[in-house]
């Protein structure tokens, strides 16, 4: 490979090191990937580093040393597919001859893959919610109210999102939405607020996050764990500090 | 039983909001209404909440490793979506609501309680995926 094709390797690594990252991958999924594809064009001694914030990779080929860094701004929406996709990619290249310009197209596009419609999201809200109201043993009341207030939450979150509006706050507004709401129906006598409130919630917690955080730090990227923690924990805070306000807010207009 | 297959909903709506496509997202519903059911069901034999999210968890985790291996494709694409109704969100927002009544007592009660639930959460992932790492090691080992 000529110098010029060496620095596209490089770029194209780290390409897809970020599409991993920002879809929620795990540490060790991201170093490994790099590293795969790296010796998959003929690199030796590749050494890849990964949080979830920045990204390292150098590799030697040819007897001269490459590097690339990439700081990562903010995560992206989850996206699962992504990851399988650029997983089974960086296989199918360690297996087989695939021209570099070619792989990078194919990341373009996985890249550039549209996600499930909004329609669809708020469909999803709708069903997560009902799903949780009857695992917390919910009623049907219940399950009206929930999934009315899961929609609505899901609707205000992608519109806030879209705004960039602060994370911390917006988590802090929706969780306080959602305690209000509930309230208001236990007020006029119609559902369970205890019932409500933690199924639409579960829409807020970071599942993912928390579940990542725990698998790096067992696996010993110990710096990407305690980012993840970190992130995880002030999610928790947010929406603690949402219900609680709604709650001693609710407390002296209605006196429940 | 009845509440523990709800779970499937639960998961299949994470799925879709994961954006995970088609069968992949029955999958993980499916390993997602396994948690539920086995969560309910360890309860029913009187066994304490955390020892039943020990057991539904490191389960899920499980299936979810199966499923990866089967399918070719990351664990994390099942795991994540399963594991999400068993996060002891319940006792969480219990510990905020004591907290603002002012009840400390109760509130460090189920503080204690989501933290002892979300360690042993943990602790049934990480025995699977440990065991899981070694099986594969000593069957590479062996040939």
């Amino acid at each position: 490979m000529d110098k010029n094709n060496c620095n596209k390797l490089a770029k194209a690594v780290t390409k897809a090191g970020i599409i991993l990252m920002e879809s929620g991958a795990e540490t060790y999924r991201v170093e490994e990937t790099m590293e795969r594809i790296c010796l998959a064009y003929g690199a030796s001694v590749v050494d890849s580093y990964a949080t979830p914030t920045m990204l390292l990779i150098s590799f030697s080929l040819d007897d001269e040393l490459y590097h690339n860094i990439k700081r990562i701004k903010k995560i992206k929406g989850v996206d699962l597919t992504k990851i399988d996709k650029v997983n089974s990619l960086s296989r199918y290249v360690s297996n087989n001859a695939l021209e570099l310009d070619e792989f990078v197209n194919i990341l373009n596009e996985i890249d550039k893959e549209p996600k499930y419609s909004f329609k669809m999201n708020l469909f999803a809200a709708f069903i997560c919610t009902m799903g949780f109201v009857f695992f917390f043993k919910g009623n049907i009341n219940d399950m009206i109210v929930a999934c009315a207030i899961g929609v609505l939450v899901k609707f205000l979150s992608v519109i806030l999102d879209k705004i960039e509006f602060s994370p911390f706050f917006s988590n802090v507004f929706l969780s306080m939405l959602i305690t209000v709401c509930s309230i208001m129906s236990e007020y006029i006598h119609f559902a369970d607020k205890n019932i409500v409130n933690i199924s639409v919630i579960m829409l807020l917690v970071p599942g993912l996050a928390i579940t990542n955080a725990i698998r790096d730090t067992v696996n010993g990227d110990l710096i990407s764990g305690l980012t993840r923690t970190t992130e995880a924990i002030f999610v928790a805070i947010a929406l603690a500090l949402g219900s609680g306000l709604a709650f001693i807010i609710m407390g002296g207009v209605l006196g429940v | 039983m009845f509440n523990g297959m709800m779970s499937f909903f639960a998961s299949l709506g994470f799925a879709i909001l994961f954006n995970i496509r088609k069968e992949k997202m029955i999958y993980a519903a499916f390993i997602g209404m396994i948690g539920g059911v086995l969560y309910y069901m360890v309860m029913n034999y009187g066994y304490s909440e955390v020892f039943a999210l020990f057991i539904s968890s490191a389960v899920v985790s499980l299936l979810s490793d199966i499923a990866a291996r089967v399918l070719k494709c990351p664990q994390t694409t099942f795991l994540i979506c399963a594991l999400i109704p068993l996060v002891p969100g319940g006792t969480m927002y219990y510990t905020v609501l004591r907290l603002v009544e002012g009840d400390n007592l109760m509130a460090l009660n189920y503080g204690l309680n989501t933290i002892f639930n979300a360690c042993s959460i943990v602790i049934g992932c990480i025995l699977v995926s440990g065991i899981m790492k070694a099986y594969s090691k000593i069957r590479k080992y062996l040939g």
